[in-house]
Parts: C-alpha cells; sequence; structure tokens
C-alpha cells in the first residue's frame, strides 16, 4: 500500500501518469499491491523516486551496452584526463575537473575504462542522479568522488553501500548474488552486484542481463574443486536514500 | 637480518638489488654454481621469483629442487597459466607456506608477486586449511594499508578462514600506535573504536557463539565478519 501525507494513494489515477509497460508503473504495483505500507511526505516524493529507479535501470542497460571492460582492481583503467588510478585500483576525480565530465565520459570513452562489479554499481548510481539533477546542482553535491566499489562512497550516496533485508524488491534495487564456494584463485566471482531491472533480469558488469539462474549458474562455474554449495542470491538490497536526495532535488530544481 | 645467515643470491639481492642478482646470476649460469645456489634451502622466494626468466632461458628448471619446482608450478598457477599441482598435499602446502614465510618481507616487488602472494593465501586457508600463517597475512594487511596499496583480496582470504581467530589477531591492531592500523582494524572487525581490552573481553564473553556471515568488501562498505547468535549450541 502507498500512503501520501497519511492517506492512501488513488493508485490507478497516479499509474495513468505512466506509460503502460513502464519502469513506473510496474514499481507502482509492486508497492502498492504490498502488505507493507510505503509512507512517502508528497507524491513529489514518490515521483522522485520512479524517476530515479528509472534512471537506475537505463543506465545499467547503458553501462551493459558500453565498452566498459570488466577487469579486476589490480588491472583497473580509466581515462588520465578526468581520473587519477588509485593504488588501490580506484578512480579518483582529478582537481579542476568536473564530476559531471568525468561521469559522463566513463560511457562516451568507455573502451578507456575497466572495473570491477562493485565500482560499476556506483558508477551507475553517479550517472542516474546526473540524469536526474541540473549539472550545477551534481557539481556541488560531488566535488570529489572516488569510485572503487563501496569504499568512501560520498555522504549523498552512503546508503548504496549497506545492504538490508525488505518486504519487496523493486527495479533499480541493487542485489547480490554470493558465491560462498569460489575458486581461492579467482576471488573476483566471489560474488556479483546486481541491479535489478525488472522482470527477473538482472545486470550485473562483467557477466551481463541475465535471469538470477543464468547468473547463478555462471558464478558456479567459476567455484573451487568439489564445491558443494551453489551460489545464491540474497535475500536484501542496496538502495540510496530516495528521500534525502528528493529534498536535495526539490530545494535545488 | 644477520647477512651471514642469508643465501649467497638473497645477499647479492639485498645488497646490490634485483638488476644485480640477475646479472650475475646469468653469469652464474656460464659455469656450475647456478643449480646449487638456487637450491639453496636458505633462499627467499623473493629471489627464486626474480630469477624466473632466468631459469626458463638456461633451462634450469629440471635441475631444480622440489621446493623451487613446485613453487613455480604455483606462481604460473596464480598467474593464470593452465597448471596442474599433481604433487601430494604435503609438498604443495610446504612450499606454499615457504612462498609465504619468506616471500612476505618482499611484499609490493611488483603486481604479479603481490598476486602470487594473495593467490598463495587464498590456496594455503581456503584449498589446504592452514592456519598457522593468518598472522603473517594480518601483518601484510596492515603493512599495505599503510602504504595504501590494495588490501582487498588479502582480507578476504584471511577471513575465509572462518575462526574466531581471525578476530583475536586483528584485535592485537587496536594496540597500535599507528591511526591508520587502529582504523583499519576497527573497520574489519566493524567496531567503533574501542580499547583492545574491551575488545578481549568482548571476544571472550561471545566466543562460544560468533557465527562468520561471509561479508566482503565486494558487498558492503560496512562487512559484519561474525555476528553473536544466542542460540548456537555451545
Amino acid at each position: 500500500m502507498i500512503i501520501i501525507s497519511n492517506r492512501p494513494l488513488d493508485v490507478d489515477a497516479f499509474s495513468s501518469e505512466f506509460a503502460e509497460d513502464s519502469i513506473e508503473r510496474a514499481i507502482i504495483k509492486i508497492l502498492s499491491s504490498s502488505e507493507k505500507e510505503y509512507r512517502y511526505d508528497s507524491i513529489e516524493q514518490l515521483k522522485f523516486e520512479l524517476m530515479l529507479r528509472r534512471e537506475i535501470v537505463n543506465t545499467a542497460k547503458d553501462l551493459y551496452k558500453s565498452k566498459v571492460e570488466f577487469r579486476v582492481f589490480r588491472e583497473a583503467k580509466c581515462n588520465p584526463e578526468y581520473w587519477e588510478l588509485t593504488k588501490q585500483g580506484g578512480f579518483l576525480l582529478k582537481d579542476n575537473v568536473k564530476a559531471s565530465d568525468a561521469i559522463r565520459d566513463i560511457f562516451v570513452n568507455s573502451s578507456k575504462y575497466g572495473t570491477e562489479c562493485a565500482t560499476a554499481m556506483v558508477i551507475v548510481y553517479y550517472k542516474a542522479l546526473l540524469n536526474i539533477f541540473p549539472e550545477d546542482v551534481f557539481n556541488v553535491l560531488f566535488p570529489k568522488i572516488l569510485l572503487m566499489n563501496w569504499h568512501n562512497i560520498d555522504k549523498n550516496l552512503r546508503e548504496v553501500g549497506v545492504t538490508n533485508e525488505v518486504e519487496d524488491f523493486l527495479p533499480g534495487d541493487r542485489r547480490y548474488f554470493a558465491n560462498p564456494d569460489v575458486d581461492p584463485l579467482s576471488p573476483e566471482w566471489q560474488g556479483e552486484n546486481t541491479i535489478d531491472l525488472g522482470n527477473g533480469l538482472y545486470f550485473g558488469h562483467g557477466i551481463g542481463i541475465y535471469s538470477a539462474d543464468a547468473i547463478i549458474a555462471e558464478l558456479n562455474k567459476n567455484r573451487k574443486e568439489n564445491a558443494d554449495e551453489s551460489a545464491y542470491l540474497l535475500n536484501s538490497v542496496g538502495r540510496p536514500n530516495f528521500k534525502k536526495l528528493a529534498d536535495i532535488y526539490y530545494r535545488n530544481s | 637480518m644477520v647477512l651471514k645467515a642469508i643465501s649467497y643470491l638473497d645477499r647479492i639481492r639485498f645488497v646490490n638489488g634485483s638488476d644485480a642478482l640477475k646479472t650475475a646470476f646469468r653469469k652464474l649460469c656460464e659455469g656450475e654454481m647456478a643449480v646449487g645456489l638456487i637450491n639453496d634451502k636458505r633462499l627467499l622466494f623473493a629471489s627464486l621469483f626474480t630469477l624466473l626468466p632466468e631459469i626458463e632461458e638456461f633451462d634450469l628448471y629440471k635441475h631444480l629442487n622440489s621446493r623451487n619446482t613446485i613453487a613455480i608450478k604455483i606462481c604460473k598457477k596464480i598467474l593464470k597459466a593452465d597448471t596442474l599441482l599433481t604433487e601430494s598435499s604435503e609438498e604443495i602446502i610446504s612450499a606454499l607456506k615457504w612462498i609465504m614465510t619468506t616471500g612476505a618481507n618482499d611484499d609490493g616487488l611488483n603486481s604479479e608477486y603481490d598476486r602470487i602472494l594473495d593467490g598463495t593465501a587464498a590456496l594455503l586457508i581456503i584449498t589446504y586449511n592452514d592456519k598457522t600463517i593468518l598472522p603473517i597475512i594480518a601483518d601484510m594487511i596492515f603493512k599495505r594499508n599503510r602504504k595504501g596499496a590494495f588490501v582487498h583480496d588479502l582480507v578476504w582470504a584471511f577471513f575465509k578462514a572462518n575462526i574466531p581467530e581471525t578476530l583475536r589477531i586483528i584485535s592485537g591492531f587496536l594496540r597500535s600506535t599507528n591511526k591508520d592500523d587502529i582504523d583499519l582494524a576497527c573497520k574489519l572487525l566493524n567496531i567503533e573504536p574501542m580499547k583492545y581490552t574491551a575488545y578481549l573481553s568482548w571476544f571472550k564473553e561471545n566466543y562460544p557463539n560468533l557465527v562468520f556471515t561471509g561479508e566482503s568488501f565486494n558487498l558492503t562498505s560496512n562487512p559484519q565478519p561474525v555476528i553473536v547468535d544466542l542460540e548456537v549450541e555451545i
């Protein structure tokens, strides 16, 4: 059920604002049919979450279509015009470079980039926000960026680095496939960070866009000898703080 | 380190550097001394690693002792060449432990060398269930962290040991005078800064009920290595 300012939402009327096969409608359907009460302070707050989730899904698909390679941290690469490659394999925004230009470059000059699945997720979040926020606001919000899995994430995005169990899984959620019996010489296959694209599909950088079963099968190919435990999808999600970001968005737009 | 106690080849590397070692070894290969010196039981892994191209070039492989032969196979396996380890577990573990115990001091030599140490740690802990090298791995993790180098794979291998001893070893770094050590120890233990004695009290009290979660930096910003499960049968 969706509650706006302590009143139930007229779901049919609200849904009609979005195209029939849209991501937004799919999300509204899950939220409204859930036993959990999803409370929003305003309809704008809900609209922002739908908009950001849509952009997360679309950006994940854009990253899939790009030429950004899968590379382990030791072999990570980035465009030195915008980013400094750290000793740990992270990408540090260079001084005097606009965050918006640097994030956009990952998709423009994508063949100059290579990283692991977790960093790819963080890239998706930044680009999705860049698609929504006015560029100058984005640059004020994120003057310093380090792209390296869930480390040193900006305070406005910190929540994506934490996973929690939830009642409902939604398009735009970060989901994690764990591989407990991974080959010890392939720690990069210890698990796959993915974005839930809806319709039972997930994007994982280095694997692609597949169903949960297909991703599990791929991870299982990279287990140690005599492995007896299959990879599996964790029952938890990582989500940005949509309400905090909505407040920032409406204050600055 | 007392130079007299170390091997001839290691001494050249320590005093004159890796390039000098390679040059000296090439000269030795023209005579009959090279094989004996590379098979010296005191040799450190970093010197063997440094001389891998020369061993290949002078076709010395068939003259190497068992430790060196297996160590080279391990290197090839870790660096993704298709290499099978067909020796006995005891021989492999012995070579792995030699790589780790004599190689850790030269961590940071180059990217391939560090990969080999990371892979060796993972093989010992996960494949061969050897926990004796955990203190060495912990030292490497904290030394790398002080230099800002890559630690995630080592941390992952370390906690794959899945024993409370890992927490006790890491908690020892809460006593460090180095702030980076204390910060990393708190991060790895997923605790707010606290005194070592306070953590040890908590550890002793909860020891029987600690359950390892398998969380890593690949999943979350703040992996929680263990939870306390009061329903665990003691």
